[in-house]
């Protein structure tokens, strides 16, 4: 299985179709999110959404009872189903006792879930996919590539042979002819299906109504005209009233391709009345004669009851991570090997699918925060994801190289320094003069496939700051300086560049002695063990002189040391406590160059144009991106913003090692924007950028230096 | 409910950006005249219609039957009415006006009625060139239309037609998603067991599908066009 996603990450990537589609859709998306975001307190829609969902999670069991009422009072048939069998089953032997042949079927991701039309056309029913992109990639025998556009991976040419062969008559090429063509092919479909399935979108308990909603238009009509409707709903979708209903349509659109509202959004409540006619009841509408509720189960009860994982039900599957995850934007949905794709789709593939699978999927991660900073629901989802992988240490063991990696090394400070003492002699034979590492034999090799790697400097930066390891006892604000392991081992000058800049600011910088890792690496790659090992012996090094401050040049340690650190200590009263104070004196070095009274006296000949690249975890786990650009321009230089500039750089963490290629795309799109810009020189705010973005440039051959913004305003200084 | 001269032209401005064609008309005869023009333009042979108070005060049905156009009744009580020549009849005598229109045997029975209706309906549906239906109120600020209805017919010729055309009164304009909510609340569904109608549909511009590479926002399996009139009296 292990090569398998390999193989189809590989397929992905060098697949032009797609490439090209999912080019063109970035912008798409880019331009819905700016307009769907547009004229509303998005901060404050997702609070009011995320304490809905959480609220109607909390209730589940009694919302499914009152929704099964209401349901019933107003003609619906409720069936509770408790997987995917079950509930096959039971649509199958529906359609069997009214001698269904034909089915038509609205998108839902439930049913791909549950593997519903598979099950119906073995048993010889035909089922017809109607919204357009499913329908294409249905006579495909394909899944759908992305969630917005099921098949932007099919060109034109390919659709045309498509329908041609489908409808056995020649198609030609135009858009509008493709769509006249499916257009037509469905209406029949709509005539002849004496069924229609669908999904909903929420379930309103209070009222017995189901919200469906479609910008096409065949979600009316499968709803409508058939005698029967099945609709498949997931319990999770259950809401009290029509007032938390409105919670989910306020943001899912907008969320989702960007206007307001989805074109149409349906309530339907029980079955349909004529009314009378000269007194005599008509005893139906127009609607279907009998509406069946499938409420589906399928692990959402083990997920609602796992506290770890609970709150990836409040999905309301708008896509919005999926349109800013930089690996989906990568690969697109068929790589990930089953229905739910991405971030949250791992963690649904967890509980609804194949453990296995999930974890497989979480390796893909880049931790960039990018769907957590979008999600209409508040979900934090890269920690789900960190959730996953901690699950699988706990219960199958960690893998031998993280183990030694993690475990061995990085837990303890002295041992991480001998090991970076014994690589710095171990590399010798694969530096090249300018310190860079281009070329590292197997098992090696694929870390210097797409980026090349500064080598381990030898003259370690804790050897160096022997003589700061007290702050001077001045009326100056006292400055702790972590370095974390970037910075330590490959980018030591940067830490002396770090010290001039504090002196010239006033304050009065130290370098805590016997700080370790900040515990990142482990803690995301699922190790909370040797996280929380790690957060103890920081705290206890770093608040040892009493800092006013703490800063770091690497906000993935800063994001660490803040976020992170209480909720590991949790479990102890006093360990907590000094982790959160802690956390409020973590500032990133430009944060406190602000607070420290922003630009010191700058040479103005040194002026030049630069681009900036925004850290993931700077912009969305601190919240930076205003000092950066301040301290820039008040320097002297002209920024050119470059086209997506808080774009993850495709670091990456973890999947750096798992997913070279991966990771390696990713740069490239971040490459291709710095390019664009002209300019000769990218300022960024962390050293890990730093290695990524240096090492893809001089695989590229750039003349484009990469500088730590630390660098970039020491070397200014007067 | 109060003229709101404000949500009018918020209505206006989000409906026509997501993709509605929206005529505000002050008097019937602008009204009229706007949906004359739109029968000539599409060349309609055929309107599908819902009840619709609007409509009536139009006297719309003769106007279009005046220039040409057939008009089909949706709701099954006046699609009756409408094949039984408009007046109140017996069961036998409706069933045999029904058979006499459709060329089958219709027996005198309610649901032999209902289900010819049906048939018949769903055929009209998506040949008409146009669709005619009454929102009940609009939302201002996304330029939304809301029908509520227990049928089925109104969202059918809503969604079936080639053109469709919904007619709102200026008065009913609510400003957003609470206030639409807590108006459908205060209709009951008008159906025993039913909180609120069987059918709530919130329609927002025209259908769209951007499955087509090179077709970003092209017409799905709606209509072609979506027209709003607004009778707002001065």
């Amino acid at each position: 299985m292990g090569s398998g996603i390999k193989q189809r990450i590989k397929n992905a990537l060098a697949d032009k179709n797609l490439q090209t589609a999912l080019g063109r859709l970035a912008v798409l998306t880019k331009s819905g999110r700016r307009m769907g975001m547009s004229g509303i307190d998005f901060e404050a829609l997702r609070q009011d959404l995320h304490d809905r969902k959480a609220k109607a999670i909390a209730d589940l069991p009694s919302l499914i009872q009152q929704f099964k009422a209401s349901a019933a009072a107003a003609g619906a048939l409720v069936y509770e189903a408790r997987n995917a069998d079950d509930a096959n089953e039971y649509v199958l032997r529906l359609a069997k006792r009214h001698g269904v042949r034909h089915i038509v079927k609205s998108k839902s991701m439930l049913t791909e879930e549950l593997g519903l039309k598979d099950h119906l056309e073995h048993a010889g029913i035909s089922t017809v996919e109607t919204d357009i992109g499913e329908r294409i990639v249905q006579l495909a025998g394909e899944r759908p590539a992305h969630i917005v556009g099921p098949a932007i991976h099919k060109t034109v040419d390919q659709i045309a042979e498509l329908l041609s062969r489908a409808t056995g008559n020649e198609v030609g090429t135009g858009s509008q002819e493709l769509l006249d063509t499916i257009r037509n092919s469905l209406r029949q479909s709509y005539l002849d299906a004496e069924m229609g399935i669908s999904g909903a979108n929420i379930g309103i308990a209070e009222t017995g109504t189901l919200v469906i909603l479609t910008n096409e238009g065949n979600g009316q009509i499968v709803t409508t005209m058939s005698p029967l409707h099945i609709a498949v709903v997931g319990m999770e979708k259950l809401m009290g009233s029509l007032e938390d209903a409105n919670a989910v349509l306020r943001l899912l659109s907008r969320c989702c391709v960007g206007p307001r509202l989805t074109v149409y959004t349906s309530f339907i409540t029980g079955t349909s009345s004529g009314g009378n006619f000269s007194g005599i009841p008509l005893g139906g509408g127009q609607g279907p004669r009998e509406l069946h509720i499938v409420l589906v189960d399928n692990g959402r009860t083990e997920l609602r009851n796992s506290p770890e994982f609970r709150e990836a039900l409040y999905c309301i599957k708008c896509g919005a991570c999926l349109n800013v995850c930089p690996v989906f934007g990568s690969v697109a949905g068929q790589v990930y090997g089953h229905i739910y794709q991405g971030g949250i789709g791992t963690i649904l593939t967890a509980f609804f699918h194949d453990p296995e699978r999930a974890h497989e999927l979480s390796e893909m991660c880049m931790g960039c925060l990018a769907c957590r900073t979008v999600c209409p629901s508040g979900i934090d989802i890269p920690h789900l994801i960190r959730n996953l992988k901690s699950r699988k240490i706990r219960e199958k063991g960690f893998p031998l190289l993280k183990r030694v990696a993690y475990r061995g090394i990085l837990k303890s400070p002295g041992r991480t320094e001998s090991a970076a003492r014994a690589l710095a002699t171990l590399q010798q034979p694969f530096l090249d003069a300018d310190y860079m590492i281009r070329k590292l034999p197997f098992p090696l090799g694929s870390l210097t496939d797409t980026i090349s790697l500064p080598g381990i400097n030898a003259n370690l930066l804790a050897g160096r700051m022997r003589s700061r390891f007290i702050p001077e006892p001045l009326a100056k604000p006292k400055v702790a300086f972590f370095a974390g392991c970037v910075t330590a081992y490959a980018y030591p000058d940067l830490g002396e560049a770090v010290f001039k800049l504090l002196d010239a600011y006033g304050a009065a910088p130290f370098y805590p002695a016997g700080q370790a890792c900040c515990g990142a690496p482990a803690y995301f790659s699922g190790d909370s063990n040797t996280g929380l090992t790690l957060a103890k012996h920081n705290i206890e090094s770093l608040l040892q002189m009493e800092p006013d401050y703490i800063v770091t040049v690497c906000p993935g340690c800063a994001a660490m040391l803040k976020n992170e650190y209480p909720a590991l200590t949790a479990g102890d009263a006093a360990l907590h406590e000094s982790a959160l104070k802690l956390g409020d004196r973590v500032r990133d070095l430009t944060q406190l160059l602000i607070e420290l009274g922003g630009v010191r006296s700058m040479k103005s000949t040194i002026s030049e144009k630069v681009t900036y690249h925004d850290p993931c975890h700077l912009k969305r786990g601190l919240g930076v991106f205003t000092e950066p650009r301040k301290l820039i321009e008040e320097a002297g230089h002209e920024l050119v913003e470059m086209n997506d500039a808080d774009a993850c750089c495709g670091f990456g963490g973890d999947a750096l090692l798992t997913h070279p290629d991966l990771c390696g795309s990713i740069l490239k799109r971040k490459l291709d924007n710095i390019e664009a810009t002209g300019v000769n020189t990218v300022v960024t705010a962390c050293t890990a950028c730093v290695l990524q973005l240096c090492g893809g440039l001089d695989k590229r051959k750039s003349p484009i230096k990469v500088v730590h913004i630390a660098a970039l305003l020491a070397k200014n200084l007067l | 409910m109060a003229v709101n001269p404000e949500n009018i032209e918020r209505f206006k401005k989000e409906a026509a950006r997501a993709g509605s064609k929206v005529f505000i008309a002050t008097t019937a005869d602008e009204g009229v005249n706007y949906i004359l023009s739109l029968v000539k333009e599409k060349d309609v042979q055929t309107v599908v219609k819902s009840d619709s108070i609007l409509a009536a005060g139009l006297g719309l049905r003769k106007q279009l039957e005046s220039n040409g156009v057939r008009v089909v009744e949706t709701s099954i009580v006046q699609w009756i009415r409408q094949v039984s020549g408009g007046k109140e009849a017996p069961l036998d005598e409706i069933a045999a006006s029904i058979s006499a229109a459709t060329g089958e045997k219709i027996e005198p029975d309610p649901g032999a009625i209902l289900q010819a209706a049906r048939r018949v309906l769903k055929d009209t549906y998506a040949s008409a060139g146009l669709g005619i239906t009454q929102a009940d109120f609009g939302i201002a600020d996304s330029g939304t239309l809301v029908s509520l209805e227990n049928e089925g017919n109104a969202r059918l010729a809503a969604a079936l037609p080639r053109v469709h055309l919904t007619l709102l009164d200026g008065d009913c304009i609510v400003a957003n998603l609470t206030a639409a909510a807590e108006r459908i609340k205060s209709s009951s569904g008008g159906i025993p067991g039913h909180k609120v109608p069987t059918f709530i549909t919130y329609l927002t511009g025209r259908n769209t599908t951007g499955d087509i590479p090179g077709a970003f926002a092209a017409r799905a399996q709606g209509p072609e066009e979506e027209h709003i009139l607004i009778l707002a009296r001065q």
